[in-house]
């Protein structure tokens, strides 16, 4: 026979595991979120800056983008694509909101940017909002495998 | 008695404790799932019938429309797709899916589409672009659209 004394702390411990929290079932562990959120953060200042090399190691190596009026620019084709793009001087892209399940993410959010155009006197200004699809990796890291994203403001005829 | 006891109360709370895993679900047929309730979607449109549409939308749904603000909830979605209608008769519309990808009780879908909309007078207005849709599964099983963008895709 168990000694009573004995048996309460293995309850208290069954109980208090069962008390611990479990990940959501319909979204994301706080690690996979904190992930999710850091590639939008190292998003921003990687193309104010350029910095190619940093934009491409967000994307899986499926990866594609899905810009407005063009065709769909496939992971092979992203460092090209990303050398069109324009100076920008001022560039936001908050997080509206994230939802996830298993090893598949979906943030979406705003952009508001200012940039100069070969071509224009005056900066362009530019207001939208975005989805990215995040991936996890077999190593555990998080990667775009799609984004997309639209303006807000008319078309420029 | 109180082992027999305690050895109940330990057995449920093993059981109890024990966390649910993701059931192992068949891939190719979530897909096949998400595919099929994306040709429904496109069915209802063709059909114009605005609570057919608009049942295929999450309570929390966003649609993400170019050049127009976004769209919260399946409400102003409804309100939305009754403004359209009033408007313009849906003649064609088609889509092409390139990728569904679905991982438990979430998938994504890209595809290109095209509608021609009709209005009560003058030429028809021709949409061609490309989707992205974000599918969320429910708790009776079937494929909900959460969050949807759409682009122009003119140069494709």
């Amino acid at each position: 026979m168990l000694p009573r004394r004995s048996s309460l702390p293995l309850l208290a411990l069954l109980l208090a595991a069962c008390q611990a929290p479990a990940p959501p079932a319909a979204g994301l562990a706080p690690a996979d979120e904190a992930a999710v959120r850091a590639i939008v953060a190292d998003f921003v200042p990687a193309a104010m800056a350029k910095d190619w090399d940093k934009m491409l190691s967000l994307y899986s190596t499926d990866g594609v983008r899905l810009p407005p009026n063009e065709p769909v620019v496939e992971r092979a084709g992203l460092r090209a694509w990303f050398e069109t793009y324009p100076t920008m001087t001022q560039f936001e892209a908050p997080i509206v909101h994230i939802e996830g399940a298993g090893d598949v993410a979906a943030a979406r959010g705003t952009y508001n940017l200012t940039a100069t155009v070969a071509g224009q006197k005056a900066p362009v200004q530019d207001r939208g909002k975005w989805v990215s699809i995040m991936k996890k990796q077999s190593d555990g890291s998080w990667r775009i495998v799609a984004d997309i994203w639209n303006s807000d403001l008319p078309v420029q005829k | 008695m109180i082992r027999e006891v305690l050895a109940t109360a330990v057995t449920f709370l093993l059981v109890a404790c024990t966390r649910p895993t993701a059931p192992a679900r068949d891939a190719s047929a979530d897909r096949a799932a998400v595919n099929a309730a994306m040709d429904a979607y496109i069915a209802a449109i063709r059909s114009g019938d605005t609570t057919v549409i608009t049942r295929f939308w999450v309570e929390d749904a966003v649609y993400m429309a170019p050049t127009t603000p976004t769209v919260h909830g399946r409400a102003a979605l409804d309100s939305l797709h009754r403004s359209v209608v009033r408007t313009a008769r849906v003649t064609d519309v088609s889509v092409r899916t390139e990728e569904t990808v679905v991982d438990q009780e979430l998938a994504f879908q890209t595809a290109t589409y095209s509608e021609t909309l009709q209005p009560a007078h003058g030429a028809p207005n021709v949409i061609r672009g490309r989707l992205l849709f974000v599918w969320r599964r429910q708790a009776d099983g079937t494929w909900r659209i959460a969050r949807a963008m759409g682009t122009d895709a003119t140069g494709t």
